[in-house]
């Protein structure tokens, strides 16, 4: 897995997955995230269009950043799933707790 | 035909349980969008195990894979761990709120849903995960 930083803007901050987002790679996901809120990032824009597969070791990374940054007054917005990555989502109902938008652009309309 | 891979019980055997897997998957004539289920199914099943069956201290996996006919996979996943079935899990609400979602409890959920059969056996001093899979997508 890569973890693209792509823009920050204040306390918005883009970046870009690829790769897994699983059981190896996901401790990596959240230490990364943990930093940059930390540093005062409240709301990220992740694009997920290079991002291959997610296992429920993924989804429960992106949930603990939800639950984190929603306790702070944030969003957390995904982008451009790939249909198999979406599934994953539908199935576990993660599609309603966490904001999915078709491209990165929907996500800036969607919280500007 | 039966093909077997014996590794310790650790997440740094993951990557090739699942590439073994996915193989066997590609053998068995499954389009690659199954392959990604199979590949999903296997990190949640082994995971499980990695987690759960050897308490106190290392163990090992063993993964065997065959097929009967075409378009068809069955894998077994066997430990000499604590007796431990993951279908006793119960099932996760789906529709719980943010805040409210627990984490975890997924893994299995997941492979119950995507995989088209899954039992488990206690066999002597052996839990037996057994998954079927079979083709659900046009090609």
């Amino acid at each position: 897995m890569k973890i693209k930083k792509v823009q920050r803007d204040g306390t918005s901050m883009t970046i870009a997955l690829e790769g897994r987002l699983d059981a190896m790679t996901s401790p990596e996901f959240n230490n990364r995230l943990d930093g940059w809120i930390a540093e005062g990032v409240e709301s990220f824009f992740i694009d997920c269009a290079q991002l291959d597969y997610i296992s429920s070791a993924g989804l429960r990374a992106m949930l603990l950043v939800a639950k984190e940054l929603k306790g702070r007054g944030g969003d957390l917005c995904l982008a451009a799933l790939q249909e198999t990555v979406h599934t994953v989502f539908t199935i576990s109902g993660f599609d309603k707790i966490i904001a999915i938008v078709a491209t990165l652009d929907d996500a800036a309309n969607a919280t500007s | 035909m039966v093909d077997r891979l014996q590794l310790p019980a650790e997440l740094a055997s993951l990557p090739k349980f699942i590439s073994f897997a996915a193989d066997w998957a590609h053998e068995s004539g499954l389009t690659p969008r199954r392959i990604r289920d199979v590949e999903l199914v296997l990190e949640e099943a082994l995971v499980n195990v990695i987690e759960y069956a050897y308490p106190r201290g290392p163990g090992e996996l063993t993964l065997e894979a065959g097929r009967k006919e075409p378009q068809l996979l069955v894998v077994e996943i066997r430990d000499q761990g604590e007796p431990f079935n993951p279908l006793d899990r119960d099932d996760p609400d789906t529709q719980s709120q943010l805040m409210e979602r627990p984490v975890g409890g997924l893994g299995i959920f997941l492979m119950k849903q995507l995989a088209d059969r899954v039992s488990w056996q206690r066999q002597g001093n052996e839990n037996c995960l057994t998954i079927t899979f079979r083709e659900r997508y046009d090609r």
